[in-house]
């Protein structure tokens, strides 16, 4: 038997159940543009039934519990994606700015400087005698020394910036391991007996997003709510305690290094793996720029030095340095360009010397590893230039297909867990709708109570 | 699939950005007239474009040294042609004063001309081009040959002081023409313009023993000694000139044949670096009109809701 008291309980008791469910719409709804945000749904039971004569009597109905609609092999699927993302676009973002340095066939770049060196000796070469000539050869070889010391000074920037860079994202992964270990601990006791941490959880998993552009990760939840997080075995977090990495500069390679304890991470993926194959890229560069400028400035002294300058006297060295930071004329040819060995027989008429300088743009002079054959300093610059533009365009290309992927990975997660403005509204007005129907059955028992209490036990009266 | 809100727009805005960059680089390729702006946005290309715009500049350096080379044996020529004409001139003394019918004071003018005529002979072997010695080898510096004179400025003897060392050029990649003509070939060298010991012909000793022969009107030497020595000499000096005429011949076919190989590589790097404005243009209009459709999309995209149809 139900009384009219048991039935405005079972009333209110729904009145109670969609203004949560009704919160929970607002609540998706707002926010809906929010990075990460899971949208929740109210899980609806009926409440227990009251045993009675006819049969058990409903009661209504209970909230059982708000959850995300969240599925995490999704998540497992999106950070594999962002974490290979991350490490070939920025990849692709260096390696741009490297092969900028080299440019196409720019103005100013080591290839054309060097064409106009070639030609500068055959110039020489037609009138040995001619002052004028011999300036421009030496102005010539002075650009060709600048083009070679910037390009080497701006690779050198480049890598002081990109170890900035690794800096700036240890710093950054330091805030997010710090941040997980925090909510670990509250999501641990906002779970306390059985609750969802459904917000705590979205901050905890955009945080983990973050982290895995930068390293792969390893995530492993614990029972109790808490998420460890480890990189190759080296744990970063466990529950409540969170791991530093340090950025330590390696003196011997130049390059930043990404520590922990002391002990140098192996990356797999991420941008921490960029960092090690951009600086790779950065080395192979460097030395190949500096194999070329070593060997110009070997093989030219070479042959220079056992010419005649225009005074009959044996020649000096053409050019000074060691490798391409330190390639340029010397000094002395700088200012008297009477001094460049253009004889070979000390006749200021004799060109055999120039002749022959100015024929080693087709000499193979720069040795390659075993198996291809030798190149010529054109042929190497090109090559070198060549091999950054592949290198530039497979990390391009690679950003490309990972962005897709990645794209199509948080799609799916979105299709689970995004919210749906349709859907809310929708939902919305059902909530809306349920809700009226329970304030309808307040109503209704108000009615039946006040037919009791004012209109019952008065026949006859007036 | 479910749709939610923040995939409707992180599809459009990457859209779009892929678009802009695409026209950026469209436009770019316009403005600059290149199609290659970064190694990786060809790398075929320019590993291609890299090997012709090397051996373009050889060629158009190779195309500089012919331009030199031939404006040097056209200044040989000069020196040479004036050259012979001179020992005509003395040849033609020569048969007339060998005839026997001439006085002493005759023979004594005709030895003052030859004279005149050493010296301009002298002359031509110093022609110099931009201030440099053509017959002095690589001596450049100093003239080819000086003469030893007498009290009264006769020349008695005439030196060489060049070396053999020829002229030379590069005129095609690896390639070396030599151009340049000694004035003689008494330190080496096969051929010498005034002097060749091996031909066994001195035009500058032929013309001193002829003044000499004047002045004593030796008539007998005249005829016997000195006009088979201008004959000789006559006979050198065309051979000279030929000789000159193939060196410029090999020249002028070089640089046709650089010319030529100039033209298909200039063409060849065109094709592969050089912005197709026809395509280009079309490829603009098509992505202008990618774009705006993205545009008209996307802003239709969140103007239907639910929320349209309720109170």
């Amino acid at each position: 038997m139900l009384t009219p008291q048991a039935i405005l309980e079972t009333g209110s008791r729904s009145l109670r159940t969609f203004q949560i469910a009704l919160g929970t719409t607002s609540h998706n709804m707002t926010n809906v543009q929010t990075e990460g945000y899971t949208r929740q749904r109210v899980d609806l039971e009926a409440s227990r039934p009251l045993p009675s004569v006819p049969g058990q009597l409903g009661t209504g109905v209970l909230p059982t519990q708000v959850q995300r609609s969240r599925v995490s092999s999704f998540d497992f699927v999106v950070r594999g994606e962002l974490s290979q993302f991350g490490r070939w676009d920025l990849d692709r973002e260096v390696l741009g700015q490297v092969e900028s340095i080299f440019g196409a066939a720019t103005q100013g770049s080591v290839g054309s400087a060097l064409t106009a060196y070639w030609n500068g000796w055959n110039d020489v070469a037609a009138y040995p005698e001619d002052l004028g000539v011999r300036q421009a050869l030496v102005e010539r070889a002075a650009t060709l020394g600048e083009a070679f010391r910037s390009s080497a000074a701006r690779l050198d920037a480049q890598n002081a910036s990109l170890n900035q860079s690794v800096s700036v994202d240890v710093d950054a992964a330091n805030g997010y391991l710090n941040e997980i270990a925090q909510l670990n601990v509250a999501i641990n006791r906002a779970e306390f007996g059985g609750n969802h941490a459904n917000d705590l959880r979205d901050s905890r998993d955009v945080l983990l997003d973050k982290l895995s552009a930068l390293a792969d990760l390893n995530i492993v939840e614990q029972p109790n709510g808490m998420v460890d997080v480890d990189v190759g075995g080296q744990v970063l977090v466990t529950g409540p305690t969170a791991s530093t990495l340090s950025a330590v500069l390696n003196v011997a390679t130049g390059h930043m290094e990404v520590q922990l304890g002391g002990v140098p991470l192996a990356f797999t993926s991420g941008r921490f793996q960029g960092y090690s194959s951009a600086f790779a890229a950065f080395d192979a560069t460097r030395a190949s720029l500096d194999q070329h400028a070593a060997a110009l400035i070997s093989e030219v002294n070479t042959l220079h030095t056992t010419g005649f300058d225009l005074t009959g006297s044996a020649a000096g060295v053409f050019f000074t340095g060691t490798d391409a930071a330190t390639l340029d004329v010397s000094a002395a040819l700088k200012s008297n360009p009477a001094l460049v060995g253009a004889s070979a027989s000390g006749a200021p008429g004799d060109n055999g010397i120039a002749l022959q300088l100015a024929q080693m743009r087709n000499t193979k002079t720069i040795p390659q590893p075993p198996g291809t054959p030798t190149m010529t300093l054109n042929e190497a610059h090109a090559a070198l230039v060549v091999s950054l533009g592949a290198q530039s365009r497979q990390a391009q290309e690679l950003a490309s297909v990972y962005g897709q992927g990645l794209q199509s990975a948080k799609d799916r997660r979105s299709a689970v867990s995004g919210v749906n403005m349709d859907e809310e509204v929708a939902n919305l007005l059902s909530y809306q709708r349920a809700y009226e129907a329970s304030a309808r059955v307040v109503t209704v028992v108000d009615e039946l109570m006040d037919r009791i209490i004012n209109h019952m036990g008065h026949v006859g009266t007036a | 699939m479910r749709i939610s809100e923040q995939m409707r727009f992180q599809h459009l805005v990457p859209g779009y950005q892929e678009l802009q960059a695409r026209q950026l680089e469209v436009q770019r390729q316009i403005a600059s007239g290149s199609r290659i702006h970064k190694p990786s946005d060809d790398v075929r290309g320019t590993a291609l474009a890299q090997g012709y715009r090397a051996v373009a500049a050889e060629l158009e350096q190779n195309l500089r040294n012919l331009d030199e080379g031939l404006a040097w044996t056209d200044t040989t020529f000069v020196g040479l042609d004036r050259s012979l004409q001179s020992i005509q001139r003395v040849r033609e003394l020569a048969v007339q004063a060998g005839d026997g019918t001439l006085s002493a004071n005759d023979h004594a003018t005709m030895a003052a001309e030859v004279e005149q005529l050493l010296k301009g002979l002298v002359d031509a072997g110093n022609t110099t081009i931009r201030g440099q010695r053509l017959f002095s080898g690589a001596r450049t510096d100093v003239p080819a040959f000086t003469a030893t004179t007498d009290a009264l400025g006769r020349i008695l003897s005439v030196a060489y002081n060049g070396d053999a060392s020829q002229r030379k050029n590069e005129v095609a990649p690896g390639e070396t023409a030599v151009f340049g003509m000694l004035g003689s070939n008494e330190t080496g060298g096969d051929f010498g313009v005034f002097r060749d010991t091996a031909a066994g012909v001195d035009l500058f000793q032929s013309l001193i023993d002829l003044r000499g022969f004047l002045e004593t009107s030796n008539t007998a030497a005249i005829s016997g000694t000195s006009l088979p020595a201008l004959d000789d000499a006559v006979g050198h000096l065309t051979l000279g000139l030929a000789k000159l005429g193939g060196v410029q011949g090999r020249m002028q076919a070089s640089t046709t044949a650089n010319e030529d190989h100039l033209e298909v590589t200039s063409a060849s790097l065109s094709k592969v670096a050089d912005t197709d404005l026809a395509s280009a243009a079309t490829q603009a209009v098509a992505l202008d009109t990618a774009y705006k459709a993205a545009l008209a999309v996307g802003a239709r995209v969140s103007q239907i809701s639910l929320l349209d149809y309720i109170r």
